[in-house]
């Protein structure tokens, strides 16, 4: 027999067995029961259907989820779940040809033929009425200000095009999105979307650490907001790492396949279980506006463990994505590879802990109205100088004992995107936030911890990208395609837009809720 | 709450040995098998090449390509997705507008200790105990990493495909005991390349250099290049100007990292540990208003 075949039969096979019962059910059974029994209908009101369905539409819903996860996950452990993929891109495909050869000249023709008739019998033309009343669905949707209508039209571009991208990614393959060669296997997708975005993530564990382990209790308010920021990067790494894999449907083999040399490993298994302690961790919000008092117990029992384990995930994840770069010292600029990368990336991640918290409160303060804690942020600025210090202390020690100081006074493009890291990204801030008077000036915290922001994921991108323009032979350079960077931008605008939502559905800054109630 | 603040230290403790149960029996139980196999080196099978027989003939080239299943109407000018060997045509000459053509086959070296299969998450690249570095496709998860590590630049991927696999050299062609040797070494007609033990190889190519002055220059690629290879070439001139990297570490790559990922355990419950302290320090006052209440 075929594996085609033997696998179409197993699909089969799978269909009947997992279905049939649906199918018997609530596709034979129950309409029967109704036809030929009056009070069925009694019955019916009782145990309602999931949003008042129609039973057929119901045990159709849910022929189609039962069969895609049989056969998604069949396919998936026996490593056929490309051939699905092709055949579901065949498929697609083919309608769309359909679509476009025999049914749009039809619909072309039939707007042709309306327009004509207008023309010609101009009294036959009926009244046009507006949108809103043509379309009921758009008037409970809130009006829009001439800035929000702008914000909209770009994410509905920005998504489109991203979908758009997507389909092209996941059934062609990267070549036809990215600018990845064999030269430069990671791009904009691992340089941004994971490795800054696991230490723009950050901030989750270093606030929640300052407030249940230092127990420095005045920092309160800033936690729920920073687990969420990094609740968000975690799930957003999470699909870039999806976009970026070649496997991506191969993306659960980590858990049973080991190999422990490798930094890799310590990442994938770094952010599956921090993704599930930071849910963890943010999930006495939902918890409280859904008032499931039980599991709040547990919760507020659990939070102290719950967060050093966090914190001490976030160390090994931090300071893995430097060891991922260790096997390259002949790939890498000596500015930036060190036998120290865990530890600088470590540090460094403090220190944009710190600034993404002060970047996100008052971006968020901004966009949601709402006051900011201009005091706290001037004491996470004050952290983060002590932070960014001893990182450019650590980090100039190593290059100096290295005696790899010299490249950077060796005029060029290398020298140049690292001093400006070095002064703009971390010196700078540094300095600034060594003061109390200018502590005291909520602008200019935001802007060090902008600074911060853009320091770290500047030495990140230097690491993973810049830092290897000089090795490929023939002096081949990479630059993300407007593709990479469409699917980046998405990710970032889905990340703000949850963070909006869950804002405005969320008990996410407690004390404002008291204040208004 | 209160209760649970007093109690949590427990908790801690509790988790971090179980944790460290977990951390000491599980990984050696689930590590790759092959990874760090001892094997005598007499059973590591080499390749000798020796760049000054090549005549530049590409039929190691082509008979790879038939080994392999691949195209063989493209003319690939270097290693790709379809090219797992390649003659690269070296100009060696020192003074410009007279050019000197030396060939020089290239394909994957078969590191005595790769970096490629020690970054691989999931073992997807495996050191064999006779020396070959094999790929499976089905364990791969497509991230790269590999390519990253490789100081050779040898494994390249599918870019256009939506199953995309590495592609290098696996010494695929010697799977199933269907030749003693590989294709490509068969294939020479100048006995350029030697297949055998990593030691004699080795012998062999020093008692070469000896035995003809002047021919080669006195460096066997591939013997203590980043740990050693199993690939090993004799060149007449110098190897940087034959397409090699000559800047490499006699340290093997695997080993920067390991160093790291050693100290992991001693990060995670020093950690732990620490912040533990941290938080039972903290929360004094607490604890001692909860044990006064009844």
């Amino acid at each position: 027999m075929s594996p085609t075949l033997q696998f179409l039969l197993t699909i089969f096979v799978g269909l009947v067995v997992v279905v049939a019962p649906f199918v018997l059910i609530f596709g034979v059974l129950y309409p029967l029961k109704r036809r030929f029994e009056p009070q069925a209908e009694i019955a019916r009101t009782r145990f309602k259907m999931p949003f008042n369905a129609h039973p057929i539409a119901v045990t159709a819903i849910s022929l189609v989820v039962v069969a895609a996860i049989g056969i998604i996950g069949y396919a998936l452990v026996t490593n056929q779940f490309v051939d699905l993929m092709i055949l579901f891109r065949d498929v697609v495909v083919l309608a769309y040809m359909f679509l476009l050869r025999f049914v749009a000249p039809f619909v072309v023709l039939y707007f042709a033929g309306t327009w004509l008739e207008r023309k010609l019998n101009p009294s036959a033309t009926r009244a046009r009425r507006p949108i809103a009343e043509r379309v009921p669905m758009l008037k409970r949707l809130p009006a829009l200000t001439p800035r929000g209508t702008l914000v909209a039209l770009f994410l509905t571009i920005l998504w489109l095009s991203a979908i758009g991208i997507a389909i092209a990614r996941f059934f062609f393959g990267l070549s036809y999105v990215t600018n990845l060669s064999d030269e430069f296997p990671w791009g904009l997708w691992i340089g941004f979307d994971v490795v800054s975005g696991v230490a723009l993530a950050a901030g989750g564990f270093v606030v929640a650490g300052t407030v249940h382990v230092f127990n420095l209790k005045r920092y309160h308010p800033i936690v729920r907001p920073a687990i969420l920021t990094a609740l968000l990067g975690y799930l957003l790494v999470i699909v870039g790492l999806l976009f970026d894999l070649g496997r991506w449907y191969n993306i659960w083999h980590p858990i049973f396949m080991w190999n422990i040399h490798s930094p890799m490993l310590e990442v994938a298994w770094c952010v599956m279980l921090y993704s599930v302690v930071l849910m963890l961790e943010f999930s006495p919000v939902v918890l409280e506006k859904f008032k499931i008092e039980w599991a709040l117990k547990i919760m507020r029992a659990i939070t102290i463990p719950l967060v050093i384990l966090g914190m001490c995930l976030s160390t090994l994840h931090q300071s893995s994505l430097g060891s991922l770069f260790l096997i390259a010292p002949e790939k890498i600029n000596p500015l930036w590879y060190s036998a120290w990368m865990p530890v600088f990336f470590f540090l460094s991640a403090i220190g944009v802990g710190l600034g993404m918290t002060i970047l996100e409160s008052n971006l968020s303060s901004r966009a949601l109205g709402r006051a900011l804690e201009d005091d706290l942020l001037a004491g996470l600025g004050r952290a983060a100088s002590v932070v960014l210090a001893l990182y450019l202390l650590a980090r100039f020690v190593e290059l100096i004992a290295r005696g790899a100081l010299g490249y950077a006074f060796q005029p060029g493009f290398h020298a140049t995107i690292f001093w400006i890291e070095v002064l703009v990204g971390f010196a700078a801030p540094m300095a600034l936030m060594a003061f109390r008077r200018v502590r005291a000036k909520p602008g200019l915290v935001f802007l060090s911890g902008g600074l911060i922001v853009f320091g770290v994921v500047f030495n990140r991108l230097n690491t993973s990208l810049l830092g290897w323009w000089q090795y490929a032979q023939g002096g081949a350079v990479y630059i993300p395609s407007l593709n990479e960077v469409v699917i980046t931008v998405t990710l970032v605008s889905l990340g703000v837009v949850v963070f909006g939502l869950a804002a405005k559905f969320l008990p996410l800054f407690p004390e404002e809720k008291h204040a208004h109630a | 709450m209160k209760l649970s603040r007093r109690d949590f230290l427990k908790l801690c403790g509790a988790s971090a040995a179980m944790l460290g149960v977990g951390a000491t029996v599980a990984p050696p139980a689930l590590a790759p098998k092959n990874l760090a196999a001892p094997v005598a080196p007499r059973d590591v099978r080499a390749t000798l090449i020796d760049t000054t027989k090549c005549i530049g003939c590409k039929a190691c080239q082509s008979a790879c390509k038939v080994a392999n299943g691949l195209p063989t109407n493209d003319r690939p000018v270097a290693l790709s997705a379809t090219t797992l060997t390649i003659v690269d045509l070296r100009n060696i000459s020192t003074k410009p507008n007279q050019p000197e053509i030396k060939p020089v086959k290239k394909q994957c070296m078969h590191c005595e200790d790769p970096a490629c299969v020690s970054v691989c998450p999931v073992g997807a690249l495996v050191k064999q105990a006779d020396g070959r570095v094999t790929y499976d496709a089905d364990v791969c998860i497509g991230c790269r990493y590999c390519m990253v590590a490789c100081p050779f630049g040898v494994p390249k991927y599918d870019w256009a495909s939506a199953n995309p696999k590495v592609n290098k050299c696996g010494q695929s062609c010697l799977a199933n005991g269907k030749r003693d040797k590989p294709a490509c070494v068969s294939a020479c007609p100048q006995q350029a390349l030697t297949f055998g033990a990593r030691e004699e190889l080795l012998a062999m190519a020093h008692a070469r250099i000896r035995e003809n002055p002047g021919k080669y220059i006195n460096h066997v690629y591939g013997e203590k290049e980043i740990g050693g290879t199993t690939m090993l070439y004799l060149g007449g001139t110098s190897f940087e100007a034959l397409g090699f990297r000559v800047d490499l570490p006699e340290i093997a790559l695997p080993k920067l990292t390991w160093e790291a990922q050693t100290k992991v355990p001693a990060a995670f419950f020093g950690m732990m540990g620490l912040l533990s302290g941290i938080a039972w320090w903290t929360h004094r006052t607490e604890r001692k208003e909860s044990n006064e209440k009844p």
